[in-house]
Protein backbone atom coordinates (compact mmCIF):
# COMPACT_ATOMS: atom_id res chain seq x y z
CA UNK A 1 0.00 0.00 0.00
CA UNK A 2 2.55 2.13 0.53
CA UNK A 3 4.46 1.43 -2.40
CA UNK A 4 1.06 2.23 -4.46
CA UNK A 5 1.45 5.53 -2.66
CA UNK A 6 4.53 6.35 -4.14
CA UNK A 7 3.45 5.72 -7.21
CA UNK A 8 0.42 8.24 -7.04
CA UNK A 9 3.25 11.01 -5.49
CA UNK A 10 5.79 10.17 -8.41
CA UNK A 11 2.80 10.60 -11.02
CA UNK A 12 1.35 13.84 -9.28
CA UNK A 13 4.97 15.14 -9.51
CA UNK A 14 5.33 14.21 -13.06
CA UNK A 15 2.08 16.40 -13.98
CA UNK A 16 3.08 19.01 -12.12
CA UNK A 17 6.25 19.20 -13.86
CA UNK A 18 4.93 18.97 -17.29
CA UNK A 19 2.03 21.85 -16.79
CA UNK A 20 4.89 23.88 -15.03
CA UNK A 21 7.20 23.45 -18.28
CA UNK A 22 4.16 24.34 -20.73
CA UNK A 23 3.55 27.39 -18.03
CA UNK A 24 7.19 28.60 -19.46
CA UNK A 25 6.30 28.96 -22.62
CA UNK A 26 5.93 31.83 -24.97
CA UNK A 27 2.81 33.21 -25.49
CA UNK A 28 2.77 32.62 -29.10
CA UNK A 29 0.08 32.18 -31.27
CA UNK A 30 -0.77 28.95 -32.32
CA UNK A 31 -0.29 27.64 -36.11
CA UNK A 32 -3.31 28.97 -37.86
CA UNK A 33 -4.75 25.90 -39.65
CA UNK A 34 -6.80 27.56 -42.49
CA UNK A 35 -4.63 30.12 -43.77
CA UNK A 36 -0.99 30.81 -43.92
CA UNK A 37 -1.60 34.78 -43.64
CA UNK A 38 -3.07 35.92 -40.09
CA UNK A 39 -4.07 39.32 -39.11
CA UNK A 40 -4.88 39.72 -35.40
CA UNK A 41 -5.41 43.86 -35.99
CA UNK A 42 -8.30 43.37 -38.39
CA UNK A 43 -6.27 45.61 -41.31
CA UNK A 44 -6.73 43.37 -43.94
CA UNK A 45 -9.92 42.61 -45.59
CA UNK A 46 -11.06 38.84 -46.34
CA UNK A 47 -10.37 39.91 -50.55
CA UNK A 48 -7.33 40.67 -49.26
CA UNK A 49 -6.50 38.20 -47.02
CA UNK A 50 -7.22 35.41 -49.78
CA UNK A 51 -5.79 37.07 -52.44
CA UNK A 52 -2.38 36.76 -50.35
CA UNK A 53 -3.28 33.23 -49.13
CA UNK A 54 -3.21 32.40 -53.25
CA UNK A 55 -0.07 33.81 -53.96
CA UNK A 56 1.65 31.80 -51.33
CA UNK A 57 -0.41 28.80 -51.94
CA UNK A 58 0.84 29.00 -55.59
CA UNK A 59 4.26 29.47 -54.48
CA UNK A 60 4.34 26.30 -52.43
CA UNK A 61 2.58 24.15 -54.76
CA UNK A 62 5.42 25.27 -57.51
CA UNK A 63 8.70 25.07 -55.36
CA UNK A 64 7.39 23.27 -51.88
CA UNK A 65 8.88 26.99 -50.25
CA UNK A 66 6.34 27.83 -47.13
CA UNK A 67 5.41 31.52 -46.26
CA UNK A 68 3.62 32.76 -43.28
CA UNK A 69 2.59 35.89 -42.48
CA UNK A 70 1.67 37.36 -38.98
CA UNK A 71 0.27 40.98 -37.99
CA UNK A 72 0.29 41.50 -34.44
CA UNK A 73 -1.20 44.66 -33.02
CA UNK A 74 1.93 45.25 -30.03
CA UNK A 75 5.11 43.37 -28.92
CA UNK A 76 4.15 44.29 -25.25
CA UNK A 77 8.12 45.37 -24.66
CA UNK A 78 9.08 41.79 -26.26
CA UNK A 79 11.60 42.41 -29.01
CA UNK A 80 10.50 41.53 -32.68
CA UNK A 81 13.85 39.13 -33.14
CA UNK A 82 12.85 37.15 -29.85
CA UNK A 83 8.89 37.38 -30.76
CA UNK A 84 9.14 36.10 -34.55
CA UNK A 85 11.88 33.12 -34.10
CA UNK A 86 9.66 31.92 -30.96
CA UNK A 87 6.64 32.09 -33.96
CA UNK A 88 8.51 30.86 -36.90
CA UNK A 89 9.56 27.85 -34.83
CA UNK A 90 6.19 27.26 -33.05
CA UNK A 91 4.41 26.88 -36.10
CA UNK A 92 7.69 25.50 -37.99
CA UNK A 93 7.35 26.85 -41.30
CA UNK A 94 9.01 25.11 -44.15
CA UNK A 95 9.45 21.17 -44.97
CA UNK A 96 11.24 19.50 -41.86
CA UNK A 97 14.15 18.00 -44.96
CA UNK A 98 14.06 21.64 -46.70
CA UNK A 99 14.10 24.08 -43.52
CA UNK A 100 11.99 26.37 -46.35
CA UNK A 101 9.78 28.59 -44.37
CA UNK A 102 9.49 32.36 -44.23
CA UNK A 103 7.67 34.52 -41.91
CA UNK A 104 6.83 37.90 -42.57
CA UNK A 105 5.92 39.29 -38.85
CA UNK A 106 4.79 42.94 -38.79
CA UNK A 107 3.62 44.84 -35.36
CA UNK A 108 1.37 47.25 -36.01
CA UNK A 109 1.14 49.52 -33.26
CA UNK A 110 5.12 49.40 -32.76
CA UNK A 111 5.54 50.10 -36.25
CA UNK A 112 8.40 47.06 -36.40
CA UNK A 113 8.58 44.35 -39.02
CA UNK A 114 10.73 41.54 -39.75
CA UNK A 115 11.20 38.68 -42.12
CA UNK A 116 12.22 35.73 -40.29
CA UNK A 117 14.22 33.04 -42.87
CA UNK A 118 14.24 29.74 -42.13
CA UNK A 119 18.04 27.65 -42.29
CA UNK A 120 17.50 26.35 -46.17
CA UNK A 121 16.44 29.74 -47.84
CA UNK A 122 19.52 32.01 -45.80
CA UNK A 123 21.61 31.47 -48.69
CA UNK A 124 18.59 32.60 -51.47
CA UNK A 125 17.32 35.52 -49.12
CA UNK A 126 19.89 36.58 -47.51
CA UNK A 127 20.16 39.22 -44.18
CA UNK A 128 21.14 41.84 -46.50
CA UNK A 129 18.50 41.27 -49.44
CA UNK A 130 15.80 40.69 -46.62
CA UNK A 131 16.92 44.04 -45.41
CA UNK A 132 16.93 45.53 -48.90
CA UNK A 133 13.21 44.27 -49.19
CA UNK A 134 11.71 45.86 -45.76
CA UNK A 135 13.52 49.30 -46.82
CA UNK A 136 12.54 49.43 -50.44
CA UNK A 137 9.23 47.54 -50.80
CA UNK A 138 7.41 47.41 -47.41
CA UNK A 139 8.25 50.24 -45.55
CA UNK A 140 7.87 53.43 -48.03
CA UNK A 141 3.64 51.65 -48.57
CA UNK A 142 3.64 50.95 -44.73
CA UNK A 143 4.77 54.96 -44.68
CA UNK A 144 1.43 56.10 -46.23
CA UNK A 145 -0.98 53.29 -44.53
CA UNK A 146 -1.04 51.24 -47.42
CA UNK A 147 -0.69 47.46 -45.33
CA UNK A 148 -1.62 44.91 -48.12
CA UNK A 149 0.38 47.11 -50.50
CA UNK A 150 3.39 46.60 -48.37
CA UNK A 151 2.93 43.09 -47.19
CA UNK A 152 1.96 42.02 -50.73
CA UNK A 153 4.71 43.20 -52.79
CA UNK A 154 7.11 42.25 -50.13
CA UNK A 155 5.65 38.66 -50.14
CA UNK A 156 6.53 38.80 -53.81
CA UNK A 157 9.66 39.76 -53.79
CA UNK A 158 10.45 36.97 -50.67
CA UNK A 159 9.10 34.69 -53.60
CA UNK A 160 11.02 36.46 -56.04
CA UNK A 161 14.36 35.79 -54.24
CA UNK A 162 13.48 31.90 -52.83
CA UNK A 163 11.84 30.93 -56.48
CA UNK A 164 14.61 28.03 -57.73
CA UNK A 165 15.93 27.14 -54.80
CA UNK A 166 13.94 24.24 -54.66
CA UNK A 167 11.56 21.74 -56.79
CA UNK A 168 8.31 20.38 -55.20
CA UNK A 169 8.97 16.80 -55.20
CA UNK A 170 5.64 15.71 -53.96
CA UNK A 171 2.14 16.59 -53.46
CA UNK A 172 2.24 19.71 -50.55
CA UNK A 173 -0.42 18.28 -48.62
CA UNK A 174 2.08 15.90 -46.45
CA UNK A 175 1.60 18.89 -43.87
CA UNK A 176 1.23 18.25 -40.18
CA UNK A 177 -2.39 18.04 -40.18
CA UNK A 178 -2.30 14.89 -41.89
CA UNK A 179 0.37 13.41 -39.86
CA UNK A 180 -1.94 14.20 -36.64
CA UNK A 181 -4.87 12.57 -38.51
CA UNK A 182 -2.94 9.25 -39.09
CA UNK A 183 -1.84 9.26 -35.20
CA UNK A 184 -5.57 9.50 -34.13
CA UNK A 185 -6.34 7.13 -36.44
CA UNK A 186 -4.16 4.94 -35.27
CA UNK A 187 -4.68 5.54 -31.67
CA UNK A 188 -8.88 4.68 -32.00
CA UNK A 189 -7.76 1.67 -34.11
CA UNK A 190 -4.99 -0.30 -32.01
CA UNK A 191 -7.23 -0.80 -28.55
CA UNK A 192 -9.82 -2.16 -31.19
CA UNK A 193 -7.62 -4.79 -32.60
CA UNK A 194 -6.00 -5.70 -29.74
CA UNK A 195 -9.14 -6.40 -28.22
CA UNK A 196 -10.89 -8.75 -30.53
CA UNK A 197 -7.55 -10.68 -30.42
CA UNK A 198 -7.12 -10.50 -26.33
CA UNK A 199 -10.81 -11.21 -25.87
CA UNK A 200 -10.81 -14.48 -28.09
CA UNK A 201 -7.51 -15.73 -26.31
CA UNK A 202 -7.75 -17.86 -23.75
CA UNK A 203 -5.56 -16.40 -21.30
CA UNK A 204 -6.61 -13.78 -19.18
CA UNK A 205 -2.85 -12.42 -18.71
CA UNK A 206 -1.30 -12.37 -21.96
CA UNK A 207 -2.73 -8.40 -22.20
CA UNK A 208 -0.91 -8.20 -19.12
CA UNK A 209 2.51 -8.80 -19.97
CA UNK A 210 2.21 -7.40 -23.79
CA UNK A 211 1.62 -4.67 -21.50
CA UNK A 212 4.82 -4.90 -19.88
CA UNK A 213 6.43 -5.69 -23.37
CA UNK A 214 4.82 -2.75 -24.53
CA UNK A 215 6.52 -1.09 -21.22
CA UNK A 216 9.89 -1.82 -21.63
CA UNK A 217 10.28 -0.46 -25.38
CA UNK A 218 7.89 2.82 -24.53
CA UNK A 219 9.91 3.37 -21.30
CA UNK A 220 13.17 2.75 -22.85
CA UNK A 221 12.34 5.69 -25.64
CA UNK A 222 11.02 8.21 -23.04
CA UNK A 223 12.93 7.58 -19.90
CA UNK A 224 10.60 6.64 -17.49
CA UNK A 225 11.11 2.66 -17.49
CA UNK A 226 9.61 1.62 -14.01
CA UNK A 227 6.49 3.63 -14.30
CA UNK A 228 6.08 2.84 -17.77
CA UNK A 229 6.37 -1.56 -17.44
CA UNK A 230 4.11 -1.01 -14.44
CA UNK A 231 1.57 1.64 -15.60
CA UNK A 232 1.21 -0.68 -19.01
CA UNK A 233 1.64 -4.18 -17.93
CA UNK A 234 -1.51 -3.25 -15.15
CA UNK A 235 -3.07 -1.30 -18.23
CA UNK A 236 -2.95 -4.27 -20.14
CA UNK A 237 -3.59 -6.71 -17.38
CA UNK A 238 -6.63 -5.27 -16.60
CA UNK A 239 -7.60 -4.56 -20.70
CA UNK A 240 -7.40 -8.47 -21.02
CA UNK A 241 -9.16 -9.46 -18.20
CA UNK A 242 -12.27 -7.01 -18.89
CA UNK A 243 -12.56 -7.66 -22.78
CA UNK A 244 -11.61 -11.98 -22.02
CA UNK A 245 -14.84 -11.56 -19.64
CA UNK A 246 -16.93 -9.74 -21.71
CA UNK A 247 -16.62 -12.32 -24.80
CA UNK A 248 -16.73 -15.45 -22.25
CA UNK A 249 -19.70 -13.96 -20.80
CA UNK A 250 -21.64 -13.04 -23.76
CA UNK A 251 -20.88 -16.23 -25.83
CA UNK A 252 -22.15 -18.27 -23.13
CA UNK A 253 -24.90 -16.31 -22.94
CA UNK A 254 -25.92 -17.58 -26.82
CA UNK A 255 -25.09 -13.70 -27.63
CA UNK A 256 -22.60 -12.73 -30.58
CA UNK A 257 -19.43 -11.27 -28.96
CA UNK A 258 -19.68 -7.16 -28.90
CA UNK A 259 -19.44 -5.16 -31.88
CA UNK A 260 -15.22 -4.64 -30.82
CA UNK A 261 -14.27 -7.97 -30.71
CA UNK A 262 -16.30 -9.29 -34.08
CA UNK A 263 -13.58 -9.16 -36.09
CA UNK A 264 -15.33 -6.64 -38.82
CA UNK A 265 -13.14 -3.50 -38.41
CA UNK A 266 -14.13 -0.62 -40.27
CA UNK A 267 -10.71 0.63 -41.63
CA UNK A 268 -10.42 3.04 -44.30
CA UNK A 269 -7.58 5.94 -44.89
CA UNK A 270 -7.82 9.33 -43.27
CA UNK A 271 -6.91 12.48 -45.84
CA UNK A 272 -5.18 14.94 -44.68
CA UNK A 273 -7.81 17.61 -43.21
CA UNK A 274 -9.20 21.11 -45.13
CA UNK A 275 -7.48 24.81 -45.20
CA UNK A 276 -3.78 25.11 -46.41
CA UNK A 277 -2.08 21.65 -45.78
CA UNK A 278 -0.42 22.93 -42.10
CA UNK A 279 3.32 23.64 -42.11
CA UNK A 280 6.23 20.86 -42.28
CA UNK A 281 8.40 21.80 -38.70
CA UNK A 282 11.03 24.00 -40.78
CA UNK A 283 13.51 25.11 -38.32
CA UNK A 284 15.21 28.63 -37.82
CA UNK A 285 18.30 29.99 -36.97
CA UNK A 286 17.99 33.68 -36.68
CA UNK A 287 18.12 34.15 -40.05
CA UNK A 288 16.29 37.26 -42.20
CA UNK A 289 16.52 41.20 -40.90
CA UNK A 290 13.98 43.80 -39.16
CA UNK A 291 13.17 47.04 -39.91
CA UNK A 292 10.75 50.10 -39.19
CA UNK A 293 8.41 52.12 -40.00
CA UNK B 1 9.91 -30.64 -1.00
CA UNK B 2 7.73 -28.43 -2.89
CA UNK B 3 8.29 -25.44 0.06
CA UNK B 4 12.01 -25.64 -0.33
CA UNK B 5 12.82 -25.54 -3.87
CA UNK B 6 10.41 -22.48 -3.55
CA UNK B 7 12.13 -20.71 -0.75
CA UNK B 8 15.48 -21.36 -2.73
CA UNK B 9 14.80 -19.63 -5.84
CA UNK B 10 12.90 -16.58 -3.74
CA UNK B 11 16.28 -14.91 -3.31
CA UNK B 12 18.00 -15.51 -6.68
CA UNK B 13 15.07 -14.64 -8.60
CA UNK B 14 14.40 -10.97 -6.75
CA UNK B 15 18.00 -10.35 -6.69
CA UNK B 16 18.31 -11.29 -10.95
CA UNK B 17 15.20 -9.33 -11.31
CA UNK B 18 16.39 -6.20 -9.67
CA UNK B 19 19.81 -7.04 -11.64
CA UNK B 20 17.52 -7.17 -14.84
CA UNK B 21 15.82 -3.90 -13.46
CA UNK B 22 18.74 -2.06 -12.73
CA UNK B 23 21.01 -2.99 -16.05
CA UNK B 24 17.77 -1.62 -18.04
CA UNK B 25 17.07 2.02 -16.31
CA UNK B 26 20.85 2.08 -16.91
CA UNK B 27 21.11 1.00 -20.85
CA UNK B 28 17.26 3.19 -21.18
CA UNK B 29 18.88 6.19 -19.67
CA UNK B 30 22.50 6.05 -21.90
CA UNK B 31 21.04 6.56 -25.58
CA UNK B 32 19.09 8.97 -24.09
CA UNK B 33 22.16 10.92 -22.60
CA UNK B 34 24.63 10.16 -25.33
CA UNK B 35 21.98 12.23 -27.96
CA UNK B 36 21.21 15.04 -25.30
CA UNK B 37 25.06 15.48 -24.72
CA UNK B 38 25.63 15.78 -28.60
CA UNK B 39 23.13 17.80 -28.96
CA UNK B 40 25.22 20.27 -26.39
CA UNK B 41 27.96 19.42 -28.74
CA UNK B 42 25.98 20.48 -31.81
CA UNK B 43 24.87 23.91 -31.14
CA UNK B 44 28.24 24.75 -29.47
CA UNK B 45 29.34 23.77 -32.88
CA UNK B 46 26.38 26.51 -34.17
CA UNK B 47 27.56 28.80 -31.82
CA UNK B 48 31.33 29.18 -33.38
CA UNK B 49 29.94 29.16 -36.94
CA UNK B 50 28.48 32.11 -36.36
CA UNK B 51 31.27 33.86 -34.51
CA UNK B 52 33.13 32.99 -37.03
CA UNK B 53 30.83 34.47 -39.76
CA UNK B 54 30.69 37.83 -37.85
CA UNK B 55 34.75 37.15 -37.98
CA UNK B 56 34.18 36.67 -41.52
CA UNK B 57 32.37 39.93 -41.95
CA UNK B 58 35.52 42.64 -40.62
CA UNK B 59 37.57 42.46 -43.24
CA UNK B 60 35.41 43.27 -45.57
CA UNK B 61 33.68 46.23 -43.36
CA UNK B 62 37.30 47.32 -42.31
CA UNK B 63 38.18 47.67 -46.25
CA UNK B 64 34.79 49.48 -47.12
CA UNK B 65 34.94 52.09 -44.02
CA UNK B 66 38.75 52.39 -44.48
CA UNK B 67 37.66 53.99 -48.36
CA UNK B 68 35.99 56.89 -46.51
CA UNK B 69 37.92 59.89 -46.29
CA UNK B 70 40.12 60.05 -43.05
CA UNK B 71 38.45 57.62 -41.01
CA UNK B 72 39.76 57.18 -37.91
CA UNK B 73 42.67 54.65 -38.04
CA UNK B 74 42.54 54.29 -34.31
CA UNK B 75 39.26 52.54 -34.44
CA UNK B 76 39.66 50.30 -37.08
CA UNK B 77 43.00 49.27 -35.78
CA UNK B 78 40.99 48.43 -32.43
CA UNK B 79 38.49 46.19 -34.24
CA UNK B 80 41.32 43.98 -36.45
CA UNK B 81 43.33 43.37 -33.60
CA UNK B 82 40.17 42.09 -31.85
CA UNK B 83 39.45 39.95 -34.38
CA UNK B 84 42.69 38.39 -34.94
CA UNK B 85 42.51 37.69 -30.98
CA UNK B 86 38.68 36.41 -30.94
CA UNK B 87 39.29 33.80 -34.23
CA UNK B 88 42.79 32.27 -32.42
CA UNK B 89 40.64 31.40 -29.60
CA UNK B 90 38.44 28.05 -29.95
CA UNK B 91 36.42 25.92 -28.08
CA UNK B 92 36.52 22.42 -27.84
CA UNK B 93 33.39 20.60 -28.20
CA UNK B 94 34.81 17.51 -26.76
CA UNK B 95 35.39 18.77 -23.43
CA UNK B 96 33.27 21.81 -23.22
CA UNK B 97 34.54 23.64 -20.15
CA UNK B 98 33.61 26.38 -18.23
CA UNK B 99 36.72 27.93 -18.47
CA UNK B 100 37.29 27.88 -22.21
CA UNK B 101 34.00 29.30 -22.70
CA UNK B 102 34.17 32.17 -20.67
CA UNK B 103 38.16 33.38 -22.60
CA UNK B 104 36.16 32.41 -25.72
CA UNK B 105 33.06 34.59 -24.49
CA UNK B 106 35.63 37.42 -23.24
CA UNK B 107 37.55 37.08 -26.74
CA UNK B 108 34.21 37.46 -28.53
CA UNK B 109 32.82 40.26 -26.57
CA UNK B 110 35.81 42.53 -27.23
CA UNK B 111 35.20 42.32 -30.78
CA UNK B 112 31.68 42.89 -30.22
CA UNK B 113 32.53 45.58 -28.29
CA UNK B 114 35.03 47.04 -31.23
CA UNK B 115 32.58 46.42 -33.61
CA UNK B 116 29.48 48.77 -32.37
CA UNK B 117 32.43 51.49 -31.51
CA UNK B 118 33.07 51.36 -34.60
CA UNK B 119 29.56 51.35 -36.11
CA UNK B 120 28.96 54.49 -33.27
CA UNK B 121 31.46 56.49 -35.52
CA UNK B 122 29.97 56.06 -38.88
CA UNK B 123 27.22 57.41 -38.18
CA UNK B 124 29.45 60.60 -38.29
CA UNK B 125 30.45 60.02 -41.78
CA UNK B 126 27.15 60.61 -43.84
CA UNK B 127 28.96 59.46 -47.36
CA UNK B 128 29.78 56.71 -45.70
CA UNK B 129 26.12 55.82 -44.96
CA UNK B 130 25.22 56.07 -48.05
CA UNK B 131 26.84 53.39 -49.86
CA UNK B 132 25.24 50.59 -50.51
CA UNK B 133 27.41 48.03 -50.31
CA UNK B 134 27.93 49.59 -46.41
CA UNK B 135 24.34 49.49 -45.91
CA UNK B 136 24.24 45.74 -47.27
CA UNK B 137 27.15 44.95 -44.72
CA UNK B 138 25.52 46.45 -41.74
CA UNK B 139 22.37 44.68 -42.10
CA UNK B 140 24.53 41.38 -42.44
CA UNK B 141 26.23 41.99 -39.29
CA UNK B 142 22.90 42.75 -37.65
CA UNK B 143 21.70 39.73 -38.82
CA UNK B 144 24.96 37.85 -37.23
CA UNK B 145 24.66 39.58 -34.12
CA UNK B 146 20.68 37.66 -34.06
CA UNK B 147 21.74 34.66 -35.05
CA UNK B 148 24.89 34.68 -32.58
CA UNK B 149 22.14 35.48 -29.98
CA UNK B 150 19.70 32.75 -31.06
CA UNK B 151 22.23 29.75 -31.25
CA UNK B 152 23.81 30.85 -27.72
CA UNK B 153 20.51 30.67 -26.42
CA UNK B 154 20.10 27.05 -28.08
CA UNK B 155 23.21 26.31 -26.33
CA UNK B 156 22.13 26.98 -23.24
CA UNK B 157 18.52 25.49 -23.46
CA UNK B 158 20.50 22.29 -25.02
CA UNK B 159 22.77 22.38 -22.07
CA UNK B 160 20.27 23.56 -19.80
CA UNK B 161 18.05 19.98 -20.72
CA UNK B 162 21.44 17.63 -20.66
CA UNK B 163 22.43 19.01 -17.17
CA UNK B 164 18.76 18.42 -15.99
CA UNK B 165 18.91 15.07 -17.22
CA UNK B 166 22.17 14.22 -15.36
CA UNK B 167 20.69 14.87 -12.34
CA UNK B 168 17.24 13.47 -12.46
CA UNK B 169 16.35 10.25 -11.22
CA UNK B 170 17.10 7.56 -12.95
CA UNK B 171 19.40 8.72 -15.21
CA UNK B 172 21.47 10.16 -12.93
CA UNK B 173 23.00 6.74 -11.85
CA UNK B 174 23.74 6.55 -15.72
CA UNK B 175 25.49 9.47 -15.69
CA UNK B 176 27.45 8.67 -12.72
CA UNK B 177 28.50 5.20 -13.99
CA UNK B 178 29.73 6.83 -17.49
CA UNK B 179 31.07 9.57 -16.37
CA UNK B 180 28.19 12.38 -18.14
CA UNK B 181 29.52 15.93 -16.73
CA UNK B 182 27.91 18.91 -16.42
CA UNK B 183 28.47 21.67 -19.97
CA UNK B 184 28.45 25.30 -18.43
CA UNK B 185 26.49 28.23 -19.75
CA UNK B 186 26.66 31.17 -21.81
CA UNK B 187 26.47 34.12 -19.24
CA UNK B 188 24.50 37.05 -19.75
CA UNK B 189 26.74 40.18 -21.21
CA UNK B 190 27.90 42.40 -18.87
CA UNK B 191 27.34 45.06 -22.05
CA UNK B 192 30.46 44.35 -23.56
CA UNK B 193 28.98 41.97 -26.13
CA UNK B 194 26.06 43.98 -26.60
CA UNK B 195 24.89 43.90 -30.22
CA UNK B 196 25.86 47.24 -31.85
CA UNK B 197 22.86 49.57 -31.82
CA UNK B 198 22.67 49.92 -35.68
CA UNK B 199 20.58 52.66 -36.83
CA UNK B 200 18.77 53.95 -40.67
Amino acid sequence: MRFSKRIVSIVSACIVLFASQSALALAVPKAPTTSPVVDQTNTLTPTQLSSLAGTIAAERTASSNQIAVLMVSSLEGQSIEDFSIAVAREWGIGTKEKNNGVLLVIAKDDRKLRIEVGYGLEGALTDAQSGRIIKNDITPKFKTGDYYGGISSGVNKIIQSIHGEYVSSDSPSRGGIGNYADLFFFVLFIPIWLGSILARSKSWWAGGLLGILVGIVVGLLFKVLIMAILGLGLLGFLFDWVVSNNYKDRTSRGLSPAWWAGGSTRGGGSSGGGGFGGFGGGGFGGGGSSGSW
Amino acid sequence: MNKTTQSKWLIPGIIGGVLLLFILIVVGGYNGLVTKRENVRKSLANVQTQYQRRSDLVPNLVSTVKGAANFEQDTLTKVVEARSKATSIQVDPNKISAEQLKTYQAAQGELGGALSRLLAITENYPQLKAVQGFQDLQVQLEGTENRIAVARKDFNDASNTYNTSIQKFPTNITASIFGFKEFPYFQADAGADKAPAVKF
